[in-house]
């Protein structure tokens, strides 16, 4: 009895030891994207100049560039990873998240639907009428097309013939279909609403401003406290639906919300930073290889593992080329491509 | 009493599964469903554990109408373990673990962590602790399976067809588990199967389901040749060898 006991919370603690390995990784990323860029601040600065307010350059490069990055990573990452772990574990697939799923992109259509809009009119006709500023009219759109999408999700989850490649399917015929009318948006635009929607489409995490990073932490937040509530819930489905209805999960419920949490938060994400491919979908899945499928474990492993993809995402995409700095979105979507690849045809658990 | 049900009726869309049935199971029996595909022995089991409801009827659990209960309260009382088993890479452990979700309130605890590893004990299943659900044979997946169940501690419990996957022996110790468990701690099942000899062997009381009605009930005076022939709609004989009896075509 004793030994099982001990062989359990030995396991255990193996385990929980790559979560921890995932947490100190972060801190020493986290230090390189502050000291390096075309200002270098040393190390032993970095306080000082944080505290110095916004007086000397470097400290305004600190809290103007570098801390929002970092902040736009850390949010974006949890955000993503979370929503990709938590869709997975209520559909069942190991390749649904937010941008297989289509959910992404349909965000990415609203936010520039809503631009394209704003944009025939004068700046600031919105705020007189509604009283809705334009910023918060093209996270609105792009929520309410994520939402429309989930939807679309649901629908054909509830299919008797839907299995998980034709979700996977269906998720690509969706991607493709926003990303055309993206396209065709960008046809029509003028100048300053192309920029605006072609930085949509490819994620960057300097895009956000302190107050909409407010607003990315607010739905991230409401969605890992959500998720982190039915941590036993979503490992009780690992046994099938039927069993975790006789234990007593409300399973259609439980779906339906963290469905709708999960596009809340990737909306939100991409209505500030634009679409960052892959990292709800990579991140989940490289944390299920490390300590298996456990929620206790997988969902905060996953969310720091998004964080990390990220933000090595954004470093690579600052050392790549001299002249230019690659959003951090270019960066996922090229390296995520490969590795959906391996996942789809390499030999993994499923 | 564990399940009185009366006037119990189901149906998808058109389709009618159960037409107005009546029956009791009574505590501490080993009960057999049996019947052929599709004369509504699963779904029996899942109307007793509400996981649907039904169009019509009443259904008892105890003195309760099971209808009056939470979600978690009915799982506190009543185990279920479906036909066919969804696989994870959970460990056994952290499987059996599941079990402990209507008690857990918070976080799991010492205590269901000892229940976790008491099932294991009995079940004779130390030895997979720590194996992944994957690795494991049909007969281990099917007595995780059970075990999973009896570590929610239920009243009763309910098995759709355990043993159709599995060979002789495993059968048999799959079913003397079940037997156990109800000699030992009080316990009540309820067990869809289409095996009749084993059926025979292990159940203390049996419940013949066809198309949607009762054919009969009872103990051991309702498996008569007669009512197995019109249960399964061919020729079957019986034929006792010292204390068991055996049915088989022909």
């Amino acid at each position: 009895m004793e030994t099982v006991k001990n062989n359990w919370s030995a396991y255990r603690r193996r385990r929980a030891l790559y979560v921890l390995m995932a947490a100190v990784t972060l801190p020493p990323i986290l230090i390189v994207i502050l000291t390096s860029g075309a200002v270098s601040i040393p190390f032993g600065q970095i306080w000082r100049e944080m505290a110095g307010g916004e007086s000397s350059t470097a400290s305004l490069v600190i809290w103007q560039i570098r801390l929002p990055r970092i902040a736009g990573a850390l949010l974006g990452g949890i955000s993503l990873a979370l929503a990709g772990a938590a869709l997975q574990a209520v559909l069942k697939n190991p390749l649904a998240a937010p941008s297989t799923l289509g959910i992404s992109q349909g965000a990415a259509f609203g936010a520039a639907l809503a631009i394209t809009i704003t944009g025939m009119n004068r700046p600031g006709f919105y705020q007189e009428r509604f009283g809705i500023s334009d910023t918060i009219l093209v996270s609105l759109s792009a929520f309410l097309f994520s939402l429309m999408v989930t939807a679309v999700i649901v629908v054909l989850a509830r299919l008797r013939r839907s299995n998980r490649e034709t979700m996977i399917l269906a998720g690509v015929a969706l991607s493709t279909f926003f990303m055309a009318g993206v396209t065709l948006l960008q046809y029509f635009a003028d100048e300053t609403q192309l920029a605006a929607i072609v930085n949509w489409s490819f994620g960057d995490l300097t895009r956000g401003s302190w107050r909409e990073l407010a607003i990315v932490a607010a739905t991230a937040l409401a969605a890992t406290i959500y998720y982190f509530l039915n941590r036993f819930n979503y490992n009780a489905m690992l046994a099938g639906d039927d069993v975790a209805r006789s234990l007593g999960v409300n399973v259609e419920r439980l779906r339906l919300t963290t469905m709708l949490m999960a596009s809340l938060a990737t909306a939100a994400t991409v209505a500030v930073f634009g679409i960052l491919g892959f990292v709800g979908l990579v991140a989940p899945h490289i944390g299920r290889r490390l300590v298996g499928e456990d929620s206790r474990l997988l969902f905060p492993l996953s969310a720091l593992l998004g964080v990390l993809l990220l933000m090595l995402a954004d470093l690579l995409g600052r050392g790549i080329l001299s002249s230019i700095a690659l959003p951090a979105g270019v960066i996922t979507s090229f390296f995520g491509t490969p590795v959906f690849l391996m996942l789809l045809f390499g030999k993994g658990e499923r | 009493m564990a399940f009185r049900v009366s006037g119990l009726s189901f149906g998808y869309g058109r389709k009618t599964i159960l037409d107005n049935i009546s029956c009791v199971f009574e505590k501490g029996q080993l009960h057999v469903l049996l019947g052929v595909n599709g004369a509504g022995k699963s779904t029996l089991l899942k109307l007793l554990d509400r996981q649907i409801k039904p169009d019509n009827g009443a259904i008892l659990l105890g003195d309760t109408p099971l209808s009056a209960f939470s979600g978690t309260e009915i799982a506190r009382r009543v185990a279920y373990v479906p036909h066919r088993h969804e696989l994870s890479s959970l460990t056994v452990a952290d499987y059996l673990l599941l079990g402990r979700k209507p008690y857990i309130s918070w976080s799991i605890g010492p205590h269901d962590e000892e229940v976790v590893i008491d099932v294991l004990k009995r079940l004779h299943l130390e030895e997979f602790a720590l194996r992944s659900l994957l690795e494991l044979s049909s007969g281990e997946l099917q007595k995780v399976a059970l075990a999973r169940a009896l570590v929610q501690d239920p009243e009763v419990v309910m098995l759709d067809e355990p043993t159709s996957n599995l060979d002789l022996k495993n059968q048999h110790e799959v079913m003397e588990l079940i037997s156990e468990e109800i000699k030992n701690r009080d316990l009540t099942a309820i067990v869809a199967m289409h095996d009749v000899n084993l059926a025979l062997r292990f159940g203390t009381a049996f419940t013949l389901l066809r198309g949607g009605s009762i054919l009969a009930a009872g103990g051991r005076e309702a498996m008569t040749l007669e009512n197995l022939r019109k249960l399964y709609g061919i020729d079957l004989q019986m034929q006792s060898f010292g204390a068991h009896t055996v049915v088989f075509a022909g």
